[in-house]
Parts: C-alpha cells; structure tokens; sequence
C-alpha cells in the first residue's frame, strides 16, 4: 500500500511537471482562496490581539466621560461640539457620590506647538494629576514623574513622549531643561518609553505631560476641563457604570429633560467594539472572496483533471492490462487532484504569511498565526476530492482494450 | 494452462449481430511457444483478448489455470492478469513521462506477489536485455526496439507464467523483429509459455506450434 502510494505521488507530481503552465493555472484559484483565508486571520487576530493589549496598557475598567458631544468612530475620536461644562468637581462628585467608581482621573488635553531652542513640534499637552501615570500604566525611559507635592503646588514640570524628546534633545540630556509651553518655560523631569499610536489615533510619543493645577491656572488659564477617566471597581459593570455616569451629570450640570448631553461618555470597549465591526465586516468578504475562489480553483482543477484522464487513455488502459482496478484508477487520480489542491494550499498559505509579515510590520501588530491555517489546507483538500471524484470515476470507464486503442 | 471449449463471441452492431469467433476449441499447455496467426479481421486479437482475460466470451468455456474465467468479476479478473499474465503490444504502450525502469515498474504496484527488490529486478532485466545505458531514458528518447523491449521488461517484471504479445514486431524493421523474437525464444527456453499474435507469416518459424485462424475459426494447428 506504501508503495502504491508512493508511486502515484510520483506519478502525480511527473504530471505536475509536464503541464506546468496548466497545472499552475489549475491551482490560482485554491492558492488565491488560501492566501486570503489565512492572510486576512493572521492579520485580524493580530490587530485584536493589539486592541486587547492596548487596552490593557490604556487601563481596565475605565469610562471615559468627555466634555461635548464625542463621535467615536474607527481610530480616532471625533469632537463634535464643544463644551465649557464639565468642571473639576464634577469628577470629586462622581468620585464621591457614584458607588464603584475607584477613581478618577480630570484631565485637560490640547494640541500646541511646544518649543526648545529654534526647534518647535506639534504636541499633545495634557493637564493630569499624577495619578494618571499609574492608572494608564506609563512608563518611564528616564527621568521621574511629576510627584503630587509638584502637582499641589502647581509646579511647571512636563513628562514628556519620547518623539518629543528625540527631536528636542538629540544630543543632551533633557532632564532639568527647560521646553517652552505656551511659552511658559517647563522643566523637563521625565521622558516615557516609546509607546507608538493608540488605537484612539493619538501618537503617545508626542504627549506632554503636566500637573493638571499647574495647566489650567499658569498655562491656559481655563477653569473647566476636557475630561474624566473613571475608574470602576471590579465587579460592577461598565454599562451599568455608563448609565449612571450619564444620569448624574446630567443632574449636576442641571441639564433639562429636553436638552442634549453637553458631555459623552464612552469605554475603551465601545471604540474596540467599532473596530472589531468593521474587522467583522472584512471577514465577511474575505469569506465570501475566499469561496468564490475556492469553487474557481474547484471547477480549474476538475476541468484540468478531466481533460488529463481523456489525454491519458493509454495509461489507464496499461494500467488495467497490467492489473490495476476500477479503484485504483480512482485512487490515483483523485490522489493526483488533491496533490495538485494542496500544492495550491501550500503556495497559499506562504503567500498569505507573506502578506501578515508585511502587513503586521507595517501596521506594527504583533504576527499571530489563526486557525484559519491549518482550516484552509483541509478545505483545500476537500476541494481537491470533490473536483476529483468525477474525473476520476469517469476514468473507469474505459474498458482496458478500448482505452489502449481510442 | 489455456484451455477454450468451443468459444464464441459477437457484437451487435446496431441491429445485425456480427460473429467474430465462431466455435474455438484450443488448449495451451505451460512452456508452450505458440504463434497465432491471422490476416487482420480474422479474429485472432479478439481471440487473444479473451486468452488474456481483457474480454469475456459470449459462449463456451474458458478454463485458465483450471479456473472457469466467465463467473470471474472485474476485481478477479485484474489481478489474474497482474498474477499470470505479462503483455506486449504493437504500440508498446510506454507511459511518456516515465523514465525505461519505472515504466517495468508499474505492475508491482499492482501485484500481490510481494516481489523483493523490484528496482533491482527491473534493472536486471534491462540488463539483460541490453539496455543498461538507457534506464534513465524516456520512451521518447529510446528507437522502436528499445520501447519494446523496455516493454518485455515490463511483462517479465512480475513472474508471469504467460507472455502475450500481440503484434509485438508490426511497427519494428526486420533485423530488430528478430532481435526480439529471439528475445522470446530465449524466454521460451528459460520456461516463459508465449503467445505472439501477428499476420506476419515470417514469424511463423520462431514457434513451436503454429495456429491459424481464419473467418473467426482454426484452420490450422501444427506443431512445427
């Protein structure tokens, strides 16, 4: 049985080779259906295994309450309107007042250009207590964080991303420096670890980090906030937490029944959620690609193996001479369909890891390897038996004398 | 070893039924040499298509090896041809994409007989038919002679105890004709039983015995 076997790989791949061009046609259709099933697991998995993990750096549990109305959508968060409502004591009531809420976080955050020496650079300034560093779990590259006697006193000291930090100080140390802020000259104390791009859209690389009191009195002179990281106590759900966020803002900002929200509120999980849609929505096209491939690369390989068993007559015909059966014959061609399947398989699956590598290194998602892999051989194969079947019955037929001599 | 009792065989073409055989009665014992001979249309393929258990008889009996063959199935039938029979044909019937020694190869992969060593057999036997130089060869690469002799080889390749070619010399020139039918005498001499169909009367003298068969019957049967 061994031998049998082998001999027909043999025999199947001595074909493989004489009709190169043809065969290579014959197997587009799987190879296609295969790199896209495994390409696009890869990559998905990839980019939810980024998501989750973002979401643990980013911090568990926390809702985000945003002064105005906040269109979250795909990658980046979008302003809508802006609000002047939201206040620092909302977040001391919410904290005291809202049972699982374990804590809060106010923040102020804008977009301005920072200076150091004749350099300036677009950054995000951010207004926190230093509570902040703890519950978004930041690392430090050098230096410290602002400490909470510094934020107290509304001292101007500055975290800054690492971006800023390679483009201000290619060549010194930025420790003790002083950047200027809104022209507010702020001393450097601390440079985070290269984070990369959140999957809100912000570039965490080019964040400032300042004492909240200090921001809002010396630097912009405002007296009501952007917003509030809420922190919920394990055990309480993020939706309950949600709704009773919305319903006791809206009562301390005294909002009426038929006014909007001036603020929104939003999880980690609601933007996740938006992601993984739109994910869901290209699976269902790669699905749908990936079938209509396949039953191309089906109906390739049947009508190749087809036209192979009316080219090879003489060889059925020997063969039965020589003793083979009605099943063998079987055997061997369908043996030869699914060679020709996998070998589409194969190329597809190299093909698709080709694609992940590429695509993860570009999209920095760490490389995962889905299920899809090992799924899309086996439906190769299967493809490979069912467009071989019938040739391959089709090829008993032939009585022996009648096929040596037609 | 062949033993045919009075064996007819006809086709329907549309309406009419066409007699090719009209009543053999032929018996071939082991280490037989037999030539068969016949004009084209007289039956004699037909004949040894029923001989090698390619075709089944539409009347008579036909022992081979003392088993009644027309109560034998498809499946049966096969792997009496791998058991006992080895063939050679006009057209050689080479597979094109194999090389001289996998081509001799394929009835073991058929075979029950648990062969040892096929490939050296193979070899062997190539050997000995002079054709060392060109195991690697493809068919394409090989002269008339050469294929069927590749082709012998074949035939030989499982032990069979019958060899049966029919027309084995119809597309070679004279001098490689009787290269090759030397070549069966040989086998002969070594215990092989062979049958070679032909219409060729100059091959009538490399037999033991003589059979012609003419309009679908014997006419004549002579042990030379």
């Amino acid at each position: 049985m061994i031998d049998k076997i082998s001999f027909y790989l043999r025999i199947a791949l001595k074909n493989l080779v004489v009709h190169k061009a043809r065969m290579t046609l014959a197997l587009l259709g799987i190879l296609f259906a295969v790199m896209s099933l495994v390409a696009f697991g890869n990559i998905s998995n990839g980019m939810k295994k980024k998501i989750e993990t973002e979401i643990g750096k980013f911090g568990k549990n926390l809702v985000i309450v945003r002064a105005g109305l906040v269109f979250a959508a795909g990658r980046s968060t979008r302003q809508f309107t802006e609000s002047r409502t939201l206040k620092l004591r909302d977040a001391q009531l919410i904290k005291e007042s809202l049972p699982g809420v374990s804590e809060v976080v106010p923040y102020f955050d804008i977009s301005y250009a920072a200076r150091y020496k004749e350099n300036s650079l677009t950054v995000t300034v951010t207004g926190v207590p230093n509570k902040i560093f703890d519950i978004r779990s930041i690392e430090l590259a050098a230096g410290r964080f602002f400490t909470g006697a510094e934020e107290e006193k509304a001292e101007k000291k500055a975290v800054i991303g690492f971006k800023v930090y390679e483009n201000f100080f290619p060549a010194e140390d930025p420790i003790g420096k002083n950047i200027l802020i809104f022209r507010v000259p702020t001393e450097v104390v601390g440079v985070m670890k290269e984070k990369g791009t959140d999957f809100a859209g912000q570039d965490q690389d080019l964040q400032v980090y300042l004492p909240l009191n200090a921001f809002m009195r010396r630097y912009s002179n405002v007296d009501y906030i952007k917003g509030i990281y809420v922190q919920v106590q394990d055990g309480y759900s993020l939706t309950d937490m949600k709704a009773a966020l919305k319903g006791f803002v809206r009562k301390i900002h005294n909002t009426k029944p038929e006014q909007k929200d001036d603020f929104s509120i939003f999880t980690m999980e609601d933007i996740l959620r938006t992601q993984e849609e739109g994910i869901r929505l290209v699976s269902v096209l790669t699905i749908i690609a990936s079938t209509v491939s396949f039953l191309i690369g089906g109906l390739g390989i049947f009508a190749i193996m087809l036209l192979s068993i009316s080219e090879r007559k003489m060889e059925i015909g020997v063969r039965r001479v020589v003793g083979s059966k009605k099943r063998d014959i079987i055997i061997q061609f369908l043996s030869e369909s699914v060679i020709v399947a996998l070998i589409g398989g194969i190329g597809g699956i190299i093909a698709g890891f080709i694609i992940t590598i590429a695509v993860d290194l570009i999209g920095g998602f760490p490389i995962v390897v889905s299920m899809n892999t090992p799924l899309a051989l086996l439906i190769s194969m299967l493809i490979g038996v069912v467009a071989g079947i019938y040739p391959a019955i089709e090829g008993t037929k032939y009585e022996p004398v009648k096929a040596l001599y037609s | 070893m062949i033993d045919l009792k009075n064996i007819k065989k006809s086709y329907f073409v549309g309406e009419r039924e066409l007699t090719i055989l009209k009543g053999i009665d032929l018996k071939i014992s082991k280490g037989e040499f037999v030539v068969l001979m016949g004009v084209s249309g007289s039956g004699k393929t037909t004949l040894m298509n029923i001989v090698g258990l390619l075709d089944k008889q539409t009347e008579g009996d036909y022992l081979f090896e003392n088993t009644e063959v027309s109560v034998l199935n498809d499946e049966n039938l096969a792997d009496m041809r791998n058991r006992y029979i080895g063939f050679v044909f006009q057209q050689f019937f080479l597979l094109p994409y194999l090389d001289a020694i996998e081509n001799v190869l394929i009835p073991i992969v058929y075979s029950k007989k648990g062969i040892k060593h096929p490939r050296e057999k193979a070899r062997a036997l190539l050997t000995k038919f002079g054709l060392e130089h060109r195991i690697h060869n493809k068919p394409s690469q090989l002269s008339g002679g050469e294929q069927q002799r590749v082709a012998i080889a074949r035939a030989l390749v499982n032990d069979p105890e019958l060899i049966l070619a029919d027309e084995p010399t119809g597309a070679l020139d004279s001098k490689t004709s009787g290269e090759i039918m030397d070549l069966f005498q040989m086998l002969n001499n070594e215990g092989k039983t062979i049958i070679v169909v032909t219409h060729d009367p100059k091959l009538a003298a490399f037999g033991k015995r003589l059979v012609r068969i003419e309009d679908g019957a014997i006419s004549e049967d002579i042990t030379t």
